[in-house]
């Protein structure tokens, strides 16, 4: 892929290309952030990939990094509320988010980009960026009814503005973009919100949604376990015969620690960040609820997370798009949970007791007694 | 064949339905001649909420004949959490439309609010108390025990309720470090004890604080019952009726 991503286009100070893939909005200084469209310099075909998460885990990690490098940032600072009175800079980048597949564009830039060999943890790299002078949007982006009406309505909650677009099958990449950008909710709560955040806002939002819907169907009847491996990630899930409770358990073998992440749910009890697993929680929880949704069916789930060395921080979309994976997939089922979790000690690489030590679940349904 | 209960004090009457919700989203109330009762537990039957409301605390209570009204208890207490001390609340069931009003009204009755929801279907089973006896029993200050669950949980999410002829203890272990609170029969938190011997449970503190938390608006006095790794029960002294909970203790197995 590499022959695809004319890198020396990177000198240039006026860039042409499809976008999006996306637009970004970062969390630096908030409430003044960076926004811009970001610009692949791949051809048209390519490009559309770079916005289509499930398609990712289909290529070596190598060109998952390059693809994400081929992008050219172009930035902006503004406020976060500069989307209620979008100046034309704005409005042009709102554009560019409604769109469902790339459009052209091009991007005058005030110098050359710069590329910052940045990594972290958990956000994805960035590619070459610089200041942002002029953008022109060349054609017409191409924009599904629902999203013209969520945008259009500025009476609906964002959260409802969520749920309408994926109900219609819009994809969850360009719901991110839409929220990001500041285009959905009510007229004078519209903001621009860092990619980051929607990112965990928009697999939350979904993911209750579902929740509520779950928690009244009928349970299970078995142990099942699902598993899935990718770009050095394995997840594997074990869906319990019991009411809706969810745990996620991470263990990064590039980084041993002494035991998993973890953090969980209980119902009925106020809702927490998950501290320990961030995003990563969020990304999972929601295919269990797809798939526990789309079945008319209830479980108690825990999520089995290993990071190998190897993988480089690209994103949670992995293990969104890895659990969607494993779930779509031929699972193994037990009468118990001791089945279960022997047959889990086969497929996992760190010691299974080591799970069990760092699972609330795993205690809570053990030592927890009930009223007859 | 219709329900009709009208209470002097809207806010009191929203406190005992929050002191429920610590246990249950949606309920089903037994109402006949003389009472209403609700017996219910959370989805994983980890605890129970016993409550009764005698027809002598209401101002005007007419009943037509037995009745089961099942209900979501977070509608409700959305819109009660709106009425005043100063208001008048009026709970009306007609079981042929399975409709519920709630009307609150001031004083001069010059300004009425009036919220009507849909029952929910009933549920099919019906909870009863298990039949327990405790060997030890401890009137206690509530906010105190509130206060000694709230260090608890810096530590862990579990807390040991120890009742012994002397004192109440509560104490908690995690990976951090240790708490113990001790709550003297000689000092002014404790009301009464009635214990032969020491008596311990552990619980999950989730399940007891939302049950303290919710009920201390009602009373400054706790009755606690326990038994060695048994259910603990709680009761709340409130006027003409009953509120007590159970919660299922946390037995470690090998």
């Amino acid at each position: 892929m590499s022959a695809w991503i004319p890198t020396e286009r990177f000198q240039d100070r006026v860039v042409f290309g499809a976008s999006p893939p996306t637009v970004l909005v970062g969390e630096w200084g908030y409430p003044k952030v960076n926004i811009g469209p970001a610009v692949s310099v791949m051809e048209k075909d390519f490009a559309g990939l770079l916005d289509v998460y499930e398609k990712w885990l289909d290529f070596p990690i190598e060109e998952l990094l390059l693809m994400r490098l081929s992008l050219l940032h172009g930035k902006k600072k503004v406020s976060v509320t500069a989307s209620r009175m979008p100046s034309r800079f704005i409005e042009s980048f709102q554009e560019l988010a409604t769109s469902s597949t790339p459009v052209d564009t091009e991007m005058e830039l005030e110098s050359k980009p710069a590329l910052k060999p940045l990594f972290y943890i958990r956000e994805p790299p960035i590619g070459p960026s610089a200041p942002l002078l002029k953008l022109r949007i060349v054609e017409n982006p191409s924009v599904p009814r629902v999203v013209e009406k969520v945008v259009g309505d500025t009476d609906l909650k964002a959260a409802n503005a969520v749920i309408t677009m994926y109900r219609s099958g819009i994809r969850q990449e360009q719901i991110t973009r839409l929220l990001s950008i500041g285009l959905l909710g009510a007229k004078n709560e519209r903001k621009i919100v860092p990619t980051e955040w929607s990112i965990t806002a928009v697999d939350d939002i979904i993911g209750k949604t579902l929740r509520k819907e779950v928690m009244k169907n009928p349970l299970v009847n078995y142990y099942e376990i699902y598993g899935f491996e990718a770009l050095y990630n394995r997840v594997y899930i074990l869906l319990l015969p019991l009411k809706w409770m969810f745990e996620v358990l991470e263990y990064w073998h590039s980084m041993p620690s002494m035991l998993p992440y973890s953090d969980h749910e209980l119902p009925g009890f106020p809702e927490k960040y998950p501290e320990n697993i961030g995003g990563v929680y969020h990304a999972t929880r929601l295919p269990v609820l797809e798939h526990l949704s789309a079945r008319r069916k209830q479980a108690a789930a825990l999520v089995f997370i290993e990071v190998f060395p190897g993988w480089l921080p690209l994103g949670v979309w992995r293990l969104r798009e890895i659990s969607r994976k494993a779930l779509s997939r031929q699972y193994a089922k037990t009468g118990s949970l001791d089945e279960a979790l022997s047959l889990l000690s086969t497929r996992l690489k760190l010691p299974i007791e080591k799970w069990i030590r760092a699972s609330w679940l795993l205690d809570f349904l053990k030592n927890q007694t009930r009223l007859e | 064949m219709s329900f009709r209960m009208r209470l002097s004090n809207a806010e009191y009457f929203a406190d005992l339905i929050k002191a429920i919700s610590a246990v249950v989203e949606e309920g089903t109330f037994v109402v006949d001649k003389d009472s209403i009762k609700m017996v219910s537990m959370d989805p994983a039957h980890i605890s129970l909420v016993d409550f009764e409301l005698d027809k002598s605390a209401a101002e005007e209570y007419i009943c037509s004949e037995p009745m089961n009204i099942t209900i979501s208890i977070t509608e409700l207490l959305k819109f009660l959490k709106r009425g005043k001390k100063n208001e008048s609340i009026t709970i009306l069931y007609e079981s042929d439309k399975k409709k519920l009003t709630v009307l609150l009204s001031d004083v001069t009755s010059s300004k009425e609010r009036s919220f009507t929801t849909n029952a929910l279907e009933p549920i099919v089973s019906r909870t009863t108390v298990p039949n327990l006896t405790f060997e030890a029993v401890a009137r206690v200050n509530m906010d105190a025990l509130a206060d000694a669950i709230e260090d608890s949980s810096l530590v862990s999410d579990y807390v040991r309720f120890t009742i012994s002829p002397d004192a109440v203890t509560l104490s908690a272990k995690g990976e951090v470090g240790a708490i113990q609170i001790k709550l003297s029969k000689v000092g002014a938190a404790v009301y009464e004890i009635r214990a032969d011997k020491e008596v311990w449970a552990n619980f999950s503190i989730n399940y007891v604080e939302k049950i303290i938390k919710a009920a201390k608006t009602l009373s400054e006095e706790l009755t606690i019952e326990l038994s060695t790794n048994k259910p603990i029960r709680f009761s709340v002294p409130i006027p003409s009726g009953k509120l007590g909970y159970l919660v299922a203790p946390r037995i470690e197995t090998a």
